[in-house]
């Protein structure tokens, strides 16, 4: 019942507005149902309760009806309700209206028995009319009483021959049931008669469980390709983090201007979701179908946050032709240095920069210097990003200033840096995690390390990373962690064991030891060693129980256990 | 530094004990925090995280030979468990949740057990399990084995030559699932009889039939089924689901009837099969109707629900399951332990038992009500006891053909796998003498 007293708290609140127009209009008069909703509005229930029932014998019986309704419910008079309303049923039995304020009220005094004949007694009263079945279809969707709504169901169809009308209580039904695939059936059908139903039916179908979105999404897929299903679809998936399934979905539409504007509506809510590649997709369609520099520049910021530089120059080369030879190149160049520093080419982007660096303004410059130098620090020119940074304005904690006094060894300056770096960027979390974990101040051989892997030279930087051991003691755990990847990643599997073992030998009070071992099972489980990884999950499990990395051991402890040698992913 | 157990050593220094000897793995010096109480308590209502896991920790509690009370009817049907370092391992690694539970506790317990209508129910002896199984996969799951699997129960797998050798009498725990004891393979080649999964299916079992001395597969299927009847007569625990519920009710009362379709014998059903159907060899039915349309996909009247018939498919509910007297009806009582009452319907080839075919001492230990049929019975016939549950899979309400297999890692919660591994656990339970 927590659905329908908030409505009514809701509702409540907008008697206020209602009443100051009513008591604008009767102000003469002063009816009994304005003394009411001013009473309700003041917050003098009883009072309120006493003029609605004053009202009552008037003209606006219904409208003080629901005044009692909303009154009684917050003073939890349920009971004295139903016998009113059971009164304003007698002297009206054609009121919907005071029959449907008669079930609440019984439903919401326990009094279930008596709601179901009144609500029996409604339907002989009003035979052929869909009205009693779904309001009493609502009243136990909302008390989750699912199957009794599905005897209702069948008694509307019974009596009236058809459900028609009841389209989005059977839908509601069969989701709260868990009947994913007639649930879907039911709202692709509401969804394609009534656009107004996607909320309502994207509420209903979020809640189903991973396992049955495929049924979901067969039943919203298949054809005909038509609105309102493929929006649903497109909702869903967004709201379940599958941004590109959600632009499938809408991409098979037929193109016009109202497809358009919902490609449109869906650009912005998936760049809202983070869904950028998503946006990406959306923005290239739009383009396709007029082009437009403009979206093409969108499309090539999304694809950069979205972690596709490669595809943002292209887009940004697009663009740029576009616009043509005098404006285009000029238009382009942030968001093509911004997808050649995401990609480390710091000599493209200084080139792209020079050959442009006439045509820009001052502080246009400053900020396209700071991008080339970015591109030189991620592919680890350190030399090169100090000449374009020269000259140009950096504060200490500026980010960029801090993977160079990281490169250095300078872990307080990196330490200060790298508080701006960018979370989503996997080398930043990592080289952040580490100046975080030290409290040493300076370690030349660790910055010489990152800067080796910077420059692409796993083999040697797997190396560098384990020679810095001894400089970063309250932090050697993340350097063998991430040393023993870089030997895994390279096929090097008896040199990633042998740094776990020291890690797990000489660190297991860090964090990085349980994930170390968890690493070490699943390439035994890989291997087809099913009894050593077993033995590595269960120690871990044991040895580590407080890790955040449980869940996932115990399940790979069933996998391992259940399915043999079967290698993981 | 952390400090664990009575030794008081560091997880460094158990790490490194453990490291030097890998298999003598560090054991259990992570999980052993505080000073533990004699017993634990393994919750069973909302405070558990892995209810499904929490069965297996006390079907290997009584297999190792330690002690274990299930607390029928308290918190959800919770298990007492001794404090024991194997007990809180296997939790650990399960991630079942422990509760300590020291002398005082116990006490508590037990007043409050003794003045409701609740019973502590030793569990003695894990039961041996078989599940009756084809050696081929079909292309559905059995709940009960995806059950035990997740849960780390052992059982062994069996079928019919095992059957008809009698191997069932080895074992005191016996399921079965979605076979079709009628011998037409659920009358699949209606809508199958080209798949290959299906060839494969009917070729295999044709080829047992003839190996095994039966004319067809209906009289194999009729040799094993009177061999399942033997062994519930001789005091076995029999558990079934789906579609083995209502085949195996109509292959022994139908023991000789020809109820089968002629494209499974070569004959046709006898158009009085349902006059001639000797009901007393069944379990809990009786005047049922025989399916004789052969392009029906239906066995009987049995099913309420019906699936496979568009005229006549009913809707899934909900079903409520009863409670029962702990201290009186301890059998049912363990059946129906759950932290669930109403759970969501889900169907198989055979979803209910309509009411009207029910023998009269039948047991029913959940049913929709309002509807006419019931999801879950129980009985005894002669010495053993037998168990139907409707459906195929209780987290998968609509499970066609070929949809793929449920991860019960994702429900490990799931009330109604519960209801199945109540029945795993509960030939385990040590018989009392009834109070009057």
């Amino acid at each position: 019942m927590r659905k329908s007293s908030s409505h009514i708290v809701r509702a409540a609140r907008l008697v206020g507005v209602a009443a100051m127009f009513i008591a604008a209009a009767a102000s003469a008069q002063n009816s009994p149902l304005v003394r009411a909703m001013q009473q309700e509005t003041n917050g003098d229930l009883r009072a309120a309760a006493a003029a609605y029932r004053d009202a009552l014998t008037g003209s606006d019986a219904v409208a003080a009806l629901l005044g009692l309704e909303r009154v009684f419910t917050q003073l939890g008079w349920n009971d004295s309700l139903a016998d009113v309303a059971a009164g304003q049923v007698k002297q009206n039995p054609k009121e919907p209206t005071a029959r449907a304020v008669q079930l609440r009220a019984l439903y919401a005094a326990r009094r279930e028995a008596d709601a179901r004949g009144a609500y029996l007694a409604w339907v002989a009263a009003a035979p052929g009319e869909i009205e009693p079945y779904r309001t009493w279809s609502h009243i136990l969707l909302d008390a989750g009483r699912a199957s009794t709504v599905d005897t209702v169901i069948s008694e509307a169809q019974r009596n009236l021959g058809s459900t028609k009308g009841l389209t989005t209580e059977i839908a509601q039904l069969r989701a709260a049931l868990g009947q994913w695939d007639h649930a879907s059936v039911a709202w692709r059908e509401a969804v394609t008669q009534q656009d107004f139903l996607i909320t309502a039916a994207t509420y209903s179908l979020r809640a189903a469980p991973f396992e049955s979105r495929r049924v979901v999404r067969a039943v919203l897929l298949s054809p005909p390709v038509t609105p309102g299903p493929r929006k649903l679809l497109g909702a869903l998936e967004l709201g379940w983090g599958n941004g590109r399934e959600a632009w499938t979905a809408l991409s098979e539409l037929t193109l016009d201007d109202s497809t358009a504007a919902l490609w449109q509506a869906f650009v912005l809510d998936a760049e809202r979701g983070g869904q950028y590649i998503a946006a990406r997709d959306a923005l290239i369609a739009l383009q396709r179908w007029r082009p437009d520099a403009r979206i093409a520049l969108r499309a090539a910021t999304n694809a950069i946050e979205g972690g596709d530089p490669q595809s943002a120059l292209l887009l940004a080369a697009q663009a740029a032709e576009k616009l043509g030879p005098k404006d285009g190149p000029v238009a382009a160049l942030p968001v093509k240095l911004r997808a050649l520093a995401a990609l480390g080419r710091g000599a493209e982007a200084q080139k792209a920069y020079a050959d442009l660096e006439s045509s820009l303004g001052e502080n246009e410059r400053n900020d396209m210097r700071r991008l080339v130098a970015r591109a030189w620090i991620k592919g680890g020119g350190v030399t090169e990003a100090r000449a374009m940074l020269s000259g140009a304005a950096t504060d200490a904690d500026d980010e960029l200033a801090g993977w160079l006094a990281l490169y250095e060894g300078n872990l307080a300056g990196a330490r200060r840096g790298l508080k701006r770096a960018d979370p989503r960027a996997a080398e930043a979390v990592f080289a952040f995690s580490f100046v975080s974990r030290t409290r040493v101040e300076n370690a030349p051989l660790a910055g010489a390390a990152f800067l080796t892997l910077a420059r692409g030279d796993s083999a040697k930087a797997a190396a560098a990373f384990v020679r810095a051991v001894p400089e970063v003691a309250d932090a050697a755990s993340i350097l063998l962690l991430v040393a023993a990847r870089i030997h895994l990643a390279q096929k090097r599997e008896a040199d990633a064991i042998s740094l776990w073992t020291q890690l797990l030998g000489s660190h297991a009070d860090s964090p990085e030891a349980a994930e170390a071992e968890l690493e070490w099972a699943r390439l035994l489980r890989r291997r087809g060693d099913t009894k050593g990884a077993i033995g590595h999950l269960e120690h871990m499990i044991l040895t580590w129980p407080e890790s955040a990395l449980l869940p996932q051991a115990r399940h790979e402890l069933d996998l391992a256990k259940t399915s043999g040698s079967e290698r993981p992913e | 530094m952390t400090q664990f157990g009575p030794e008081r050593i560091s997880r460094r220094e158990a790490l490194l004990r453990g490291t030097a000897a890998f298999a003598a793995i560090a054991p259990l010096h992570g999980i052993l925090r505080a000073p533990a109480a004699d017993h634990v308590l393994v919750p069973m209502d909302d405070g558990q995280r892995q209810h499904l896991k929490a069965y297996g920790l006390a079907f290997r509690t009584i297999k190792d030979g330690q002690s274990a009370e299930w607390l029928l009817n308290y918190r959800g049907g919770s298990f007492l468990l001794p404090g024991s370092p194997s007990v809180r391992r296997d939790a650990a690694l399960a991630g079942v949740v422990l509760e300590e539970f020291d002398a005082a506790a116990i006490a508590d317990m037990r007043r409050e057990v003794a003045a409701s209508n609740m019973d502590a129910v030793p569990l003695e002896k894990a039961p041996k399990v078989a599940v009756y199984t084809p050696p081929t996969a079909p292309p559905w799951d059995d709940a009960v084995t995806l059950a035990m699997e997740y849960a780390g129960i052992e059982y062994v797998k069996l079928y019919d030559e095992e059957v008809l050798k009698g191997d069932l009498a080895k074992y005191d725990w016996v399921h079965l699932h979605h076979e079709d004891f009628t011998g037409q393979l659920h009358k699949l080649h209606l809508s199958y009889r080209d798949a290959p999964w299906y060839i494969a299916q009917r070729d295999m079992l044709q080829l047992m039939a003839r190996n095994l001395g039966f004319t067809s597969v209906p009289a194999l299927k009729k040799g094993v089924s009177s061999k399942i009847r033997d062994y519930v007569m001789n005091g076995g625990f029999l558990f079934a689901m789906c579609g083995a519920t209502e085949t195996l009710e109509l292959a022994n009362a139908g023991a000789n009837v020809d109820i089968a379709g002629a494209f499974s014998d070569g004959t046709p059903v006898d158009p009085d099969a349902s006059a001639k159907m000797d009901w007393s060899r069944a379990f809990g039915c009786q005047g049922a109707q025989v399916e004789t349309g052969a392009a029906v996909s239906a066995m009987s009247d049995i099913d309420g629900h019906q699936v496979n018939v568009p005229a006549r498919k009913q809707p899934l509910g909900a079903f409520t399951l009863f409670d029962f007297a702990a201290k009186f009806d301890p059998i049912p009582a363990m059946l129906v332990q759950n932290h669930r009452n109403v759970i969501p319907d889900y169907y198989g080839v055979t979803t209910s038992f309509l009411k009207r075919v029910l023998k009269p001492g039948v047991t029913i230990l959940a049913n929709e009500p309002g509807a006419p049929w019931v999801k879950y019975i129980h009985g005894h016939y002669e010495k053993g006891t037998w168990t139907f549950l409707g459906g195929h899979d209780p987290e998968d309400p609509q499970h066609n053909i070929g949809s793929p297999p449920t991860e019960l890692a994702l429900h490990p919660t799931s009330p109604g796998y519960r209801l199945i591994l109540n029945n795993v656990l509960f030939p385990a339970a040590k018989k009392k003498p009834l109070k009057t």
